[in-house]
């Protein structure tokens, strides 16, 4: 019997689906007896990812064998009402596939990762349930053709990541950036509400793909690029919207190997990537977006350069990665795009997982100079933490150079941009300038920890991971590249072939020579140290603009002010200034009142005899 | 129909049993909800139903009968404090609550305009006695006062259109309104006409600048009366503006005005809330900004507001009363409403933080919560009605989300201030006063056309 490929893997994708949501819903106590109901949350989590990882990898592999064509396949029917023909569908497409298996791999190892993690926390149990609803509303945005289920699972990430992000409550740190999180993502979200008010006025459905069909006014279609450009920016923290990201720092560092640097964070760029692939961009519209990509590129690592947080830097250098990929988009190639972001995923992650075993045996101590010697102390994370750089640098046939070298050449042959090729290559200059810079700090030989702290990495749930990330590190380039993605090929000639290699190889001598000399607290240094001033300036700017207009204008002057004057205290005071005007008269002397009453009679006659 | 008033009015009898009279009408109150979900028009089509002489059922009042009856057991299950008072004083409260719930049955289903008016009015009287008497400050009697002169200010207007529009089309019944919409002799007799009518209305939603009365009145009423006010009371201006505007097909320029005004109400409430430490007056606020929203829909009057409306105006009335009640359970154990003062609950409660935070999540409209469909579909329909207004939307749903997250974080998150609080557990009774607030919501999900109209 002959099945069509795309009914399978809508079916496995389904599958996916259910599986997560019910083991989101188990609920675990004690490890006292061996009930079902009694498992320890993390097993069942780790024994859901692998077999989630096996069902995306039959995906995958039914999906290639099948010829790779897109399918819509329609589930339910919902929001059935007047003209509306509607029903919840998902799109099982080329980027779907390979995101799913990419962040399924992943997210096995992050989980794992979790339990040696977060073992001494009270609510492990709940941090997993997250874990995996974060999961699942990944994969419903990465899937969905209905934009609603688009923005379930997009509004369904972002507020995941508040709840993660403020992981330990107790801190105001943890809390605030929670909430700052929230609100960049929000004004990202203006964006969204507009497309999906733009796709239901121009078209009348909830389907992405209409947008393909319907002909629509040139000014919609811009408004709609323009719309989802906004709430891309937001949510994968581009410049302008970004000091969220490092700020999501605060919170454990599973989530951010997951949620901040592989999955949640590449869903703006996944967004572009959807809406590019549906609608012709215009030129102006890939013009700016390529500005921006290159502005976020070395704005992030410059930043990265002079911070002294482990996990900020990495944090940067994923905003950094993160504008290469807009800037992939930019040029018109947003199957570059998902590339870099496969492969992204998997160094990415596991630098996380390193940052996060270095802290864990540092006694969660964060500061990049305080930790040392590590290459003695934590052999497989220093190796680790050593490929996951190399390869973010771009060094020849591991992952990171199949797709940023792709990138970068492509940046070359679009001739019109020598700006955004200048930025390319400074911010290449720097990844490597940040990356040697972990590695010198942390590879140095004279300790300078207590010699009390906790160093042990013999725990199989920290290695396992880091291995396996390492595996996907050197071999996912290769394997999507040359396998899987149909890229564009291109045949640059041999100076620039090389020109990102001579700029790392550069990068990496001079700051391995000179970052121990260089700590003066230059100009330039405080000026990339504190992010360009842009969260010193912009946050109190607008924090205190928005608290003096909540204060001042609208509670004092308008509702304690001219409502009320307008509406029950100015009618009171009105009335009774009238009464007691009123009450002068009434003085109980009968002389008045005769007077009163007899100049009356004498007005109405005089009216009267005139009339 | 008439089973359900016959129910309502039942439970006034019911009053009399001593000792059970609790009991008794919660039973009672409850069998009507459920009878009440016969009236559920799934269809979408806005046809009547359960037609008698003067009152109906059609897909825009359903949800809302479905919401009163909903509302009216959870009331008693949250004012569990009047327990302690003497047993007339119970009956007292119950009489009232049963009575309002009775009056907007009625209101709800009338087809005529007068009696739909006089049931409108008839509602004020029980929750002004619910607030005066039963609140807990001084500050309850100006609440009262505002409560009371800001509804009848706006409602002697309306009384006199009722009576223009008897005789200029010689029938007050609703299902006909539609056929003989009206004309003005000049322009402005036709704006002004529509302004008296839906006036009141906009004061009882309440619209921003006509707003003041609702957190005082919130702040000061006991927790059943803050639900039904948030929950029910408030629906009624959306309700009757809907069913007004049909009348009044031909006015534009002042409806674009106000809906103008209703988004940057919208906006102003939201930033106005994110300053606010009285916890009540928050969520009172965000009601005041929500139903500008849903003014502003109601107002352009097209498929998608309209349906929009509903939708929130349903999603809000069971979220705003979930939220009261929330504050509720706080504000019982620390008698204070101070935010700053009550946080940390996530410390020593373990259901409570959830509660907070699916109600918070569902007011800022988290989907594929109600509220986001609902928000949605107006937002919509006023950008398609004009663009300019889509920034104004956007940071009102972005103030929203800061201020509605606030109420989260500050209440649930960091270290407990008040260390020397008597902090008795959570009771079953309150978990279920949340959960059947929570558990609607659920069912609109599956089910959104349940609450919404489309005329063709």
């Amino acid at each position: 019997m002959f099945f069509s490929p795309g009914t399978v893997n809508s079916s496995i994708t389904l599958t996916i689906f259910i599986i997560l949501l019910i083991a989101s819903f188990f609920s675990a106590k004690s490890l006292k007896n061996n009930s079902l109901r009694n498992l320890n949350e993390a097993n069942i989590a780790l024994t859901t990812m692998k077999v989630l990882v096996l069902l995306s990898l039959l995906n995958l592999t039914i999906f290639i064998l099948g010829g790779g064509e897109p399918s819509v396949s329609s589930v339910f029917p919902w929001l059935n009402t007047g003209n509306l023909n509607s029903f919840l569908s998902i799109n099982i497409d080329s980027k779907f596939i390979f995101f799913s298996s990419a962040a399924l791999l992943v997210t096995w190892s992050i989980i794992e990762f979790s339990i040696y993690y977060m073992s001494a926390d009270p609510n492990g149990n709940n941090f997993f349930r997250l874990l995996m609803i974060f999961l699942l509303n990944m994969l419903i945005l990465t899937s969905a053709n209905n934009i609603f289920l688009f923005f379930v699972g997009w509004e369904g990430v972002g507020f995941l990541s508040f709840l993660l992000i403020s992981w330990w409550s107790t801190r105001t740190d943890a809390n605030a950036s929670a909430l700052q999180a929230i609100v960049y993502n929000r004004i990202g979200d203006i964006g969204i509400i507009v497309v999906i008010s733009g796709l239901l006025i121009n078209t009348s459905s909830w389907d992405i793909n209409s947008l393909s069909t319907n002909n629509i006014s040139g000014f919609w279609v811009s408004a709609i690029l323009f719309t989802s450009l906004i709430g891309a920016i937001g949510k994968s923290a581009q410049f302008g919207l970004h000091p969220w990201l490092p700020a999501a720092m605060e919170g454990p560092t599973p989530v951010s190997a997951l949620l901040h640097s592989s999955t949640m964070v590449v869903a703006g760029v996944f967004l572009l990537i959807r809406m590019t692939t549906i609608i012709t961009p215009s030129e102006t519209f890939l013009n700016i977006t390529l500005i921006i990509g290159a502005l976020t590129a070395i704005f992030a690592a410059t930043s990265a350069f002079q911070q002294h947080d482990i996990k900020k830097i990495i944090a940067y250098s994923t905003t950094s990665q993160l504008g290469l990929m807009v800037v992939s988009i930019g040029l018109g190639n947003p199957n570059v795009a998902l590339f870099h972001i496969c492969t992204h995923a998997f160094f990415k992650a596991m630098l996380f997982l390193c940052s996060g075993s270095i802290i864990h045996s540092h006694n969660n101590e964060q500061d990049l100079r305080k930790m040392s010697n590590i290459s003695e102390s934590l052999p497989i994370t220093s190796s680790c933490l050593f490929l996951g750089s190399i390869a973010l640098m771009g060094v020849p046939f591991l992952s990171g150079f199949y797709s940023k070298d792709l990138i970068l050449e492509l940046v070359v042959e679009n001739p019109s941009n020598l700006i955004s090729f200048s930025l390319a290559i400074i911010a290449t200059f720097l990844t490597a300038a940040y990356s040697f810079r972990i590695i010198t700090f942390c590879f140095l030989n004279n300790s300078s920890n207590p010699p009390i702290n906790p160093m042990n990495e013999e725990n199989p749930n920290l290695v396992f991971p880091l291995v396996r990330l390492a595996m996907g590190a050197i071999f996912a380039g290769w394997l999507i590249g040359a396998w899987l993605l149909n890229l564009p090929s291109l045949f640059p000639i041999g100076i620039v072939k090389a020109m990102p290699l001579i700029v790392t190889v550069i990068g990496a001598t001079i700051v391995s020579s000179l970052i121990l000399s260089n700590n003066s607290n230059t100009t330039a240094n405080t000026f990339f140290s504190k992010t360009w001033f842009y969260t010193s300036t912009s946050h109190i700017i607008s924090s205190s603009i928005t608290n003096a207009t909540a204060l001042t204008l609208t509670t004092r002057a308008l509702d304690r002010g001219w409502s009320e004057t307008a509406g029950g205290q100015g009618m009171f005071a009105v009335n009774s200034d009238l009464t007691k005007a009123q009450q002068i008269t009434q003085t109980g002397y009968i002389k008045q009142y005769l007077l009163s009453i007899s100049l009356i009679v004498v007005c109405i006659l005089t009216t009267a005899m005139i009339i | 129909m008439l089973t359900l008033l016959s129910v309502s009015i039942s439970t006034i009898v019911l009053i009399n049993v001593k000792k059970w009279n609790w009991n008794a009408l919660f039973v009672a109150l409850a069998m009507m909800t459920f009878l009440s979900i016969t009236t559920v028009n799934n269809s979408g089509s806005a046809s009547w139903s359960f037609l008698s002489h003067s009152l109906a059922v059609d897909s825009l009042s359903a949800p809302l009968i479905i919401l009163s009856c909903w509302l009216a057991p959870l009331c008693f299950l949250a004012q569990n404090v009047v327990k302690g008072n003497s047993g007339s004083l119970q009956n007292g409260f119950l009489a009232l609550t049963c009575s309002i719930i009775f009056f907007l049955l009625l209101t709800f289903s009338s087809l005529n305009i007068l009696s739909f008016f006089i049931c409108f009015e008839a509602t004020l009287i029980p929750t002004l006695v619910l607030i005066t008497r039963w609140g807990a400050n001084v500050e309850r009697l100006q609440a009262g006062t505002y409560f009371l002169f800001y509804t009848l200010f706006g409602s002697l207007p309306l009384l006199v259109s009722i009576v223009l529009i008897s005789q200029t089309t010689s029938t007050l019944m609703i299902p006909i309104s539609e056929i003989v919409s009206l004309q003005g002799n000049t322009f402005f007799s036709i704006n002004i006409w529509w302004v008296i009518t839906i006036v009141a209305f906009l004061v009882k939603m309440p619209i921003y600048g006509f707003h003041l009365w609702l957190p005082k009145a919130h702040v000061e009423a006991p927790v059943a009366g803050s639900m039904i006010l948030a929950a029910i009371l408030l629906k009624l201006g959306g309700y009757g503006i809907i069913r007004m505007n049909a009348y009044f097909p031909d006015v534009t320029t002042l409806s674009a005005i106000l809906t103008v005004i209703c988004c940057w109400g919208a906006l102003i409430t939201s930033i106005l809330c994110t300053r606010q430490t009285d916890l009540k007056a928050l969520i009172a606020y965000s009601s005041v900004g929500h139903m500008s929203l849903v003014a502003a829909g109601t107002i352009v009057f097209s498929d998608w507001t309209i349906s929009g409306a509903i939708m929130l105006m349903v999603a809000h009335g069971l979220v705003s009363s979930a939220l009261f009640a929330l504050a509720n359970i706080l504000y019982e154990r620390t008698h204070t409403r101070n935010i700053f003062i009550t946080r940390g609950f996530k410390m020593i409660t373990v259901l409570l933080p959830f509660w907070w935070l699916i109600s918070c999540a569902a007011n800022l409209g988290l989907p594929p919560l109600p509220n986001l469909i609902g928000e949605l579909y107006i937002i919509t329909g006023i950008i398609s009605w004009s663009i300019f207004l889509a920034p104004i939307l956007g940071v009102a749903t972005v103030f929203g989300a800061i201020y509605s997250l606030l109420i989260y974080q500050s209440t649930n998150t960091q270290s407990i201030v008040l260390s020397s609080m008597n902090f008795s557990e959570i009771s079953p009774r309150e978990h279920i006063l949340i959960l059947f607030h929570l558990l609607p919501l659920l069912s609109i999900i599956v089910a959104p056309n349940s609450c919404m109209v489309w005329s063709n």
